[in-house]
């Protein structure tokens, strides 16, 4: 709520405007989400038609997908634990010069993920126990 | 690591991220609720919630792009791409219960409470979407 003071003469004074912590930090959060938003998706619209556009079709995912989708594959959802990423160690020496420059920020993502990802796996676990 | 690596690992931060502001947002609007001072405060409550919803979507987007790197015949195996996206969907899919659970969990304290609901059903509307979507999703991605 904003704060009001009354003086002598009755006279009804803003000494601040501002509802606590809850609507500036409602606002931020709300401009940031959408800086965030348009950035992603003009990086991933940027990285896909720059690095991987030229590239040759596998359609491997695709393909693995439409069999999936056609009854090959039996209904059920894969169980057993979260599923980390293999193709994380698979650059090598094969990767681009891309790559090489984005790894020493990847590597500090991937700290920050990992510790994310291991408190969640733990949740997600204790959900799963009581389903 | 490879630029689909940082891309997945930017993707599972946003993931969390979005996940704990729903959850956060679910908790202080039933907070808030139960000590009569939610009208003033439906507003922002609201906005935090969308916030969280902007950041799923972010989330989205980086996934999709990972799926179409998979389709793509380069140095990382688009295999692999799909197994770690389906255990992302899988992930969000499960503690998108949680913030079911909260949303109706919102509805019926504003019934009893007889106030004007409007973000509980917004809560478990979007949370029931992430839900079916991630379910689906992860199943769709499965590699056996």
């Amino acid at each position: 709520m904003a704060r009001y003071r009354l003086d002598d003469r009755g006279i009804l004074t803003i000494v601040d405007d501002r509802d606590g912590v809850l609507i500036p930090l409602a606002r931020a959060a709300r401009a940031a989400s959408i800086i965030l938003l348009c950035l992603v998706a003009a990086v991933s619209v940027w990285l896909f038609l720059s690095f991987y556009l030229p590239c040759e079709d596998s359609n491997a995912a695709l393909r693995l997908c439409g069999e999936r989708l056609s009854g090959l594959s039996p209904w059920g959802l894969p169980g057993g634990q979260l599923e980390s990423a293999p193709f994380l160690e698979e650059a090598g020496e094969a990767a681009g010069a891309l790559n090489r420059q984005a790894a020493s920020m990847g590597e500090i993502l991937s700290g920050m993920a990992e510790k994310c990802w291991e408190l969640f796996q733990r949740i997600d676990e204790a959900v799963r126990a009581h389903l | 690591m490879t630029v689909p690596g940082i891309v997945f690992q930017i993707a599972q931060v946003l993931c969390v991220l979005s996940l704990a502001i729903e959850i956060a947002v679910s908790i202080a609007s039933l907070y808030i609720m139960l000590v009569n001072r939610y009208a003033e405060r439906a507003q922002a409550l609201d906005q935090l919630f969308s916030a969280g919803a902007r950041v799923r979507t972010s989330a989205l987007c980086l996934l999709a792009l990972l799926f179409c790197i998979a389709n793509k015949s380069s140095t990382v195996d688009g295999v692999s791409i799909l197994a770690a996206l389906s255990g992302v969907c899988r992930m969000y899919a499960s503690l998108s219960l949680c913030v079911l659970v909260l949303g109706l969990l919102l509805c019926f304290v504003a019934v009893f409470r007889r106030v004007q609901d409007g973000i509980g059903r917004k809560i478990w509307k979007s949370a029931l979407v992430s839900m079916l979507a991630g379910f689906a999703l992860s199943w769709l991605f499965a590699v056996e």
